[in-house]
């Protein structure tokens, strides 16, 4: 299998519509969350969707080309869905994609070991009428359960192909990508009421990697087929009554209600919908549970130490112990291999500056520039990459293993108390790696008003950024327990501005609905390529970042044009009591919150910041730089999934926070100490 | 079909079930599901993880601080907050 060097998100912010170059062929990789559909992606795809083991992972539908037996294959992994009925913004762009998206061939993935629960969607899958293989992954975790699963009955019953994988291993994959390509020539009929195939020629020829170039997006109105009404049902050639009538009605059928409107909006009224909704959901959930249970014989299950395991996290007393025993050793593994790297990293590297620079006079620019470049390479390299790498690992091992919504478990009665959803604590937990993916995930949550308040604790929790900040600034001069003391400050600064945010906007909470997946015993190939896929990220984009931003401040210098920042900056440094020339690095903490680490070294000309700042202002401007403003990509998130005003609103709550908070710690801290 | 009470044999029919709120059982307790008055979307996705009337259900634990109750429901683990649980009608089954 060849890969395309290209994989990517929606084409644009609010939809999930993949642009389709015509005559390529489109395979879409649909399941219940937390299936595997990304396992599954990657394994073929190579590492470039993010995989965990909590629903909803992937928010976004993404896509990659891959050849599979000399045949191109537009591979789309989209976002996990109980069924077709969406009620969050992640489901909506998967039904969506879906529905409008014209997939060649769907490959329904299903966990083997909840398989009467997932055949109800594939039985959903069914009525699109769109060609299906069924991908029986996890085969092993039934078998485990002591599930013996016949894909020969379940194929004969279904009528089209079951294969039988293993995605974490790659098991079955071949297979199943011959049985897609055998169901390769679909039929061009559109099976849904009303909805015409979206016409590749109302696009002109763009590249196919694009927006539509109408700018009209995936929002413009398929035109209907002209006999195509709602209730032309009878000339449907499915056998079954297709969808239930709110999930034509939700989301699909918005483009449709548009045109044909009056149609729908009749056939809405004249039915008790509710009551034809469950009819229809009984109606598949007998088949389902009926094909389940002939293709399955069911034998003794093996012993799973698994149980005892989450009988002890999950634990009213163990369970919080085990929580804070495990963040309290990541917090100190991560302190320890980076505390200890960066001290031999930097007297390495500050051994290899002396001979590089030996021709250069000191006071010339080549020397300001070869010294700055130097000194942001050495940033990255010795200051942010030592803690990075153990905190993004042991991040992704927490991911992997589904220990978060056990932390959601655990931790939700205490958010309610807050008035704060419990689910809300994965998107929270995720914002320690990076705030983007965090606000992202906030699209689980049901209300808008949940969706808001999760992003803006998520993005004042300390990205993996910040960390490092932390870890090189507060843990590495102060001592490590001052760092622990900021990351139990930011929790708890995070719980009070949920309780304060919760009443500044009031409503009640549905309540949780979460899924707790089974353990999985993570995969040290599959957690190292997603540890990469995060790190590329930092080494293609930031570091290079830090290099120019770097040179581009040591030229500044230089020419003395910093001071017009530092001092424009002057009112809010003096006020936090710290050394002028630091005013330009929080600019730059905006663009990417390594650079504040960076910069400082930058700005004071030396990697040995205990020698020009005191304690005290070592730990205030760690204090501000781990609450202001959120960086750009986060802002850009942000703005994405709440809006720009709420965005505006959520940064200058941020700002105002940072101000006040270190204000506070440097008049205590100064007060403590006497220093 | 669609609540399981009407269902029953008519020997049970005559005494009528005693309904106790999900959040009031002990751990390890098997109950099936009654009653559900809860919004439409609520409903949905309980219905899509496999709660729905007549849906049988092993509670697995509840976590302290009114957090949620852990419900089995075939080999799915569901958590569900407190509030939503003490809406939540079962009958114990033995």
């Amino acid at each position: 299998m060849k890969l395309w060097p290209s994989a990517r998100g929606g084409c644009c912010a609010t939809c999930s519509q993949v642009p389709k170059a015509s005559g390529v062929f489109r395979v879409a990789l649909v399941g219940q969350p937390n299936c595997g559909k990304s396992t599954l992606f990657n394994a073929v795809a190579g590492y470039r969707s993010a995989t965990g083991n909590f629903s909803g992972t992937t928010v976004n539908v993404t896509w990659s080309r891959v050849r599979v037996n000399g045949l191109q294959i537009e591979l789309i992994d989209v976002p996990g869905i109980y069924s077709l009925t969406a009620s969050s913004p992640t489901e909506n762009a998967a039904k969506e994609f879906l529905l409008n998206g014209h997939a060649d061939v769907i490959v329904n993935v299903i966990d083997a070991s909840l398989l009467s629960r997932s055949l109800e969607l594939t039985l959903e899958l069914q009525e699109l009428g769109i060609p299906l293989v069924v991908c029986l992954n996890m085969i092993d975790e039934a078998r485990h359960k002591g599930m013996a699963i016949s894909s020969e009955k379940l194929s004969a019953m279904l009528d089209f192909p079951v294969v039988e994988t293993v995605a974490s291993r790659g098991t079955g994959v071949p297979e199943l990508f011959a049985q897609v390509v055998a169901r390769r020539n679909p039929p061009a009929e559109s099976p849904l009421v009303g909805i015409a195939p979206w016409n590749p020629a109302a696009k002109s020829g763009s590249d196919g990697e694009d927006c539509h170039p109408s700018g009209a997006c995936c929002h413009e109105a398929p035109q209907p087929r002209p006999s195509g009404k709602l209730g032309d049902a009878g000339s449907d050639p499915l056998p079954r009554p297709a969808l239930t009538l709110s999930e034509v009605c939700g989301a699909v059928a918005q483009p449709v209600a548009q045109a044909a409107g009056a149609t729908v909006a009749l056939a809405a009224d004249s039915v008790d919908d509710a009551a034809a909704d469950l009819a229809i959901l009984q109606d598949r959930r007998a088949r389902a549970a009926g094909f389940a249970e002939q293709s399955t014989t069911m034998g003794m299950p093996q012993t799973d130490f698994r149980i005892a395991v989450d009988n002890l996290l999950t634990h009213p007393v163990w369970g919080y112990v085990f929580l804070a025993l495990l963040l309290g050793g990541f917090f100190w593994a991560v302190f320890g291999i980076g505390g200890w790297l960066e001290k031999q990293l930097l007297a390495l590297m500050a051994g290899a500056f002396q001979p590089m620079t030996a021709g250069l006079g000191h006071q010339t620019l080549a020397f300001a520039v070869v010294r700055s470049l130097w000194d942001g390479f050495v940033g990255g390299a010795a200051i942010v990459l030592p803690y990075l790498i153990p905190f993004l690992f042991g991040l992704a091992l927490l991911e992997d293993v589904g220990y978060l919504p056990r932390v959601a478990y655990l931790l939700d009665g205490l958010f309610h108390r807050v008035g704060l959803h419990g689910t809300s604590v994965v998107p929270i937990m995720l914002g320690y790696g990076c705030n983007v993916p965090a606000c992202m995930s906030t699209r689980v949550l049901p209300s808008r008003r949940d969706r808001f308040l999760a992003t803006v604790l998520a993005t004042l929790v300390p990205c993996s950024a910040r960390s490092m900040v932390i870890f090189a600034l507060a843990a590495f001069y102060l001592g490590p327990m001052w760092a622990l003391a900021i990351f139990a400050f930011d929790a708890l600064v995070v719980f009070l501005s949920g309780w304060l945010l919760a009443r500044l906007w009031p409503e009640v909470s549905v309540g949780m609905i979460l899924e707790v997946p089974r353990y999985q015993w993570p995969s040290l190939r599959m957690t190292s390529r997603k540890v990469w896929l995060r790190l590329r990220e930092f080494v293609m984009v930031s570091w290079p970042l830090l290099v120019a931003g770097s040179g581009v401040l040591g030229l500044a210098e230089f020419m003395h044009w910093d001071r017009f920042i530092n001092a424009g900056l002057s009112p809010l440094t003096s006020m936090l009591g710290l050394p002028r020339a630091v005013g330009v690095t929080l600019v730059f903490g905006v663009l990417r919150k390594e650079l504040t680490m960076i910069m400082l070294v930058q700005a004071l000309g030396t990697t040995n910041i205990h020698s020009v700042m005191s304690a005290a202002q070592i730990l205030t401007f760690t204090v501000f730089v781990t609450f202001y403003i959120p960086c750009l990509a986060t802002l850009a998130a942000m703005a994405k999934e709440i809006g720009k005003k709420l965005t505006v609103l959520a940064a200058a709550y941020s700002f105002l926070l940072a101000t006040v908070l270190a204000v506070a710690t440097r008049f205590l801290f100064t007060a403590l100490h006497g220093i | 079909m669609i609540t399981s009470t009407f269902d029953m044999p008519s020997s049970q029919q005559a005494a009528q079930p005693i309904l106790v709120a999900l959040d009031s059982l002990p751990k390890s307790t098997r109950a099936e599901v009654v009653e559900l008055p809860l919004g439409r979307g609520a409903l949905h996705r309980l219905a899509e993880l496999g709660i729905f009337v007549g849906s049988i259900l092993h509670i697995e634990r509840s976590a302290p601080l009114g957090g949620p109750v852990l419900v089995n429901v075939r080999g799915t683990l569901v958590a569900l907050g407190r509030g939503l649980a003490r809406r939540v009608q079962v009958r114990v089954l033995p």
